[in-house]
Parts: C-alpha cells; sequence; structure tokens
C-alpha cells in the first residue's frame, strides 16, 4: 500500500487484482445494478490511488478497509440517488461465482467464511435483521429506518447495537 | 463530558458502524471518539463485524472493462507524477511491530511476545516486484537468516492465489516441520506443514484473499494450533 501511496500504478494494479471483484460484489449488493457498481468502484478505489483517504494497519486489514471505502461510497450514492426504495436485485444478475468441481483452497476459505456471516446473520431475531440489514445494505439513517418501521428512534439504535453485540459474539475470533 | 451526553453518544455506535447514522451526527460523534478511549474501543469492537458482512455477500465478478477504465486512469496519472516528481527510492518497511497486539483464531494462547523478539533482528529488506502483465506480484521473504542461513523464498500473489516458492532451503532439524500461518489484521490462522525436497526446493499454492501476512515457522511434526516461536520467513501480501 505504501507503493500505491508513492504512485506505484503497477502496485495499484495487483491491489485492484486482489480486491476489485469482492469490491465490486459489495457495491453491487447495495447499489442493485451493474453500472452504478461499477461508478461506486471506480471512484472509491481512485480516492485510494489520489490518497484522498489514507490506510490506517492498525484499523484492520486492506482489503477490511478497501471495503468500508467502498461502503461509504455506495452509501453516498444510495442518499444522492432517487433510487433509495426498496430495491429488489434481480436475481439473474447476481449469480454467485459457478462452484467449481474442486473447490480451490481460496475459494473454499472464502466461501467458509461467507457462510459463517451469513449463518451469524441468520441467527438474529428478524427485528435486529432487518435493522442492520436496512441500514448496512440499505443505506438507510437510523431516523429514516425507526419511520419505515414504525417504532421509536431509541427502539431500533438498540436493536442495531444488540444485533451487532451478538454477531460479535456469535463470530468470535472468526472478526477479530 | 458528562455522563448523559456520553450514554447519548454510545447509544449511536451502533447506527454509526453500520453507517447509518446522518452525517452531521456521525461527525459530531467522530469528535466525541478522538477524545474517548471508551468509547473508540467500542468502535473498534463492532468495526470487524461490519467488515465481516461486507465479505460475505454473494460474489460477483467485476466486469473486464471496469479495470480497462480505472487503469486508463491510475495510469495516467502515474506518468505525470513522475514527470512532475524524481524518482522515489523504495521505503524499506519497519519490521518492529509487525507482530504486536495479534490474536490467535483460535483459543490456544500464542506466543506472540516470541515471534515479536525473533523478528526483531536479521530479516531481508522487503523486495516487490510485478510482472505477469502487471497481474502478478512477486514478493520475496523476508528471511530470518538466523534461524535459516541459507535458501530463498518467493510468493507470487495473483488475485487471492498465493504459490510459494521456496529454493534451496535447509531441512527443519528431526521431528520438526516447517508451518505456514495467514495473519489478517489481528488474526492469525494455522496453515499447513510441509518439509522441502531433499534438494531444498518446496512449491505450494496458498490462500491470501484475506491474507496481511504469510508466515513460516518451525514446529513439531504434526503442527501446532498456534506458533511456537518466530518465523523463519514472512511475506507481507
Amino acid at each position: 500500500m505504501a507503493l500505491v501511496q508513492r504512485g506505484d500504478a503497477r502496485a495499484f494494479e495487483a491491489i485492484y487484482d486482489r480486491h476489485g471483484s469482492v469490491a465490486f460484489s459489495l457495491a453491487y449488493r447495495i447499489a442493485g445494478n451493474r453500472n452504478a457498481a461499477e461508478d461506486i468502484v471506480q471512484e472509491a478505489f481512485l480516492s485510494v490511488w489520489r490518497s484522498g483517504v489514507r490506510y490506517q494497519p492498525e484499523r484492520g486489514n486492506l482489503r477490511s478497509w478497501l471495503l468500508s471505502v467502498v461502503h461509504n461510497r455506495a452509501i453516498d450514492w444510495l442518499r444522492r440517488s432517487a433510487v433509495h426504495t426498496k430495491r429488489q436485485v434481480d436475481a439473474e444478475g447476481i449469480e454467485e461465482r459457478k462452484a467449481a468441481p474442486e473447490l480451490t483452497d481460496v475459494e473454499a476459505f472464502r466461501r467458509e467464511e461467507a457462510q459463517t456471516v451469513r449463518s451469524a446473520m441468520e441467527r438474529l431475531p428478524q427485528d435486529q435483521l432487518r435493522v442492520v440489514e436496512l441500514a448496512y445494505f440499505g443505506g438507510f439513517t437510523h431516523s429514516q429506518i425507526a419511520e419505515m418501521l414504525g417504532e421509536p428512534l431509541g427502539t431500533v439504535k438498540g436493536r442495531m447495537r444488540l444485533a451487532l453485540d451478538k454477531m460479535r459474539d456469535g463470530l468470535g475470533e472468526a472478526v477479530a | 463530558m458528562n455522563a448523559r451526553s456520553h450514554d447519548e453518544y454510545r447509544d449511536n455506535i451502533g447506527a454509526y458502524v453500520l453507517g447509518a447514522l446522518p452525517e452531521l451526527e456521525a461527525e459530531v460523534l467522530e469528535r466525541h471518539l478522538a477524545s474517548c478511549e471508551t468509547c473508540r474501543a467500542d468502535v473498534e469492537e463492532l468495526r470487524p463485524v461490519t467488515a465481516a458482512m461486507a465479505r460475505s455477500v454473494p460474489q460477483v465478478e467485476a466486469p473486464p472493462s471496469l479495470k480497462a477504465s480505472l487503469m486508463e486512469v491510475v495510469n495516467s496519472e502515474a506518468a505525470a507524477r513522475a514527470d512532475a516528481a524524481p524518482r522515489r527510492t523504495r521505503e524499506r518497511r519497519s519490521f518492529g511491530g509487525w507482530f504486536s497486539g495479534l490474536q490467535p483464531r483460535m483459543a490456544a494462547a500464542m506466543a506472540v511476545g516470541v515471534l515479536a523478539l525473533g523478528v526483531a533482528v536479521g530479516v531481508a529488506v522487503d523486495q516487490i516486484a510485478s510482472s505477469g502483465g502487471g497481474n502478478t506480484m512477486t514478493i520475496a521473504a523476508k528471511i530470518d537468516r538466523k534461524l535459516m542461513p541459507t535458501g530463498d523464498a518467493s510468493l507470487a500473489v495473483k488475485g487471492d492465489n498465493g504459490e510459494l516458492v521456496l529454493t534451496k532451503a535447509p531441512q527443519p532439524p528431526a521431528g520438526r516441520v516447517y508451518q505456514l500461518w495467514y495473519q489478517h489484521g489481528k488474526t492469525i490462522e494455522r496453515g499447513g506443514t510441509f518439509r522441502p525436497r531433499s534438494d531444498g526446493s518446496y512449491d505450494a499454492s496458498v490462500p491470501v484473499g484475506n491474507t496481511d501476512v504469510v508466515m513460516v515457522t518451525v514446529e513439531r511434526e504434526g503442527g501446532v494450533p498456534a506458533p511456537t516461536g518466530p518465523p523463519v520467513m514472512q511475506f507481507s501480501v
């Protein structure tokens, strides 16, 4: 990453090669369409390239940090755009990578990790899962969510916090 | 800071970590975080959860056109920067902090102190080179020459895959093997064990998708759940 901050295009390309697809997947999950996801990822990676944002290793690994940059850009995009209604991602467009006859260690590791997280989310009470999804993937603010659900703001904040605490406990050292 | 306002800040931390605080409120909380260690620790505890959520979404291949348009901008800006400034020398990375604060994924206690002590001496300087049209990055090992006086190693990273190659590596002592470790964030995950061939060569595919550092230690036959000694080599991915 230090090389990227000093303007090494090849180092940047290597970082994109490693993290571009997972970044695109997150942007697509949030934006719900490919064109927007491309714009979001391009904007996020260019902000990294131009050093407008700085990586702080003590706050997590590079992939997590890049994904937080992409997430912020995606939420900004959602809030700027007029499509901030309930979106349904086209099931045909969001194909999971095809299962290879023999999974590589890397794919197996990634899928296992993703499955662990999804399972932890599925174990949440429905009302907590809903506020988490509306917030993190839907880009809605806590007060918007409170209004949508007809719940007091304090209740929504409480559910968010409870959900995150449960997930942290459920995932344990897998996310440490 | 009074108790009431502190509680109000804490009530907002979940929403903040999820990105659900309106911008102005997020800025207010961030100002509070700058001066409140308790709330800061709270945020840091929850951040890995949202990071894991981000990684867990169904995977979709990014279109090649995205990379092409991105690299067009990047290459053109890199060329402009190169024209504007003299070439800079490559920075040497400090080794001191690599292992501070690591947490093992498994319950077994990890000899962090031993690791930190071991890597502080005798390691090679990081060398990074790109090849294969810029898609593969070959990383030279940082080798502790007190522990592995001969041999060399490199890790070719392409996407989430790494190809580990050792040459002329010494055999570990009888009853001992080399063991791989994958560090991401503050977590270290256990990898497989191996012995080089009789000529000291060895190669294997290793997963580096979410890995910051790949390490190799010498452990007892069969491997151990957590490293017991300093790494003989490591790759900063």
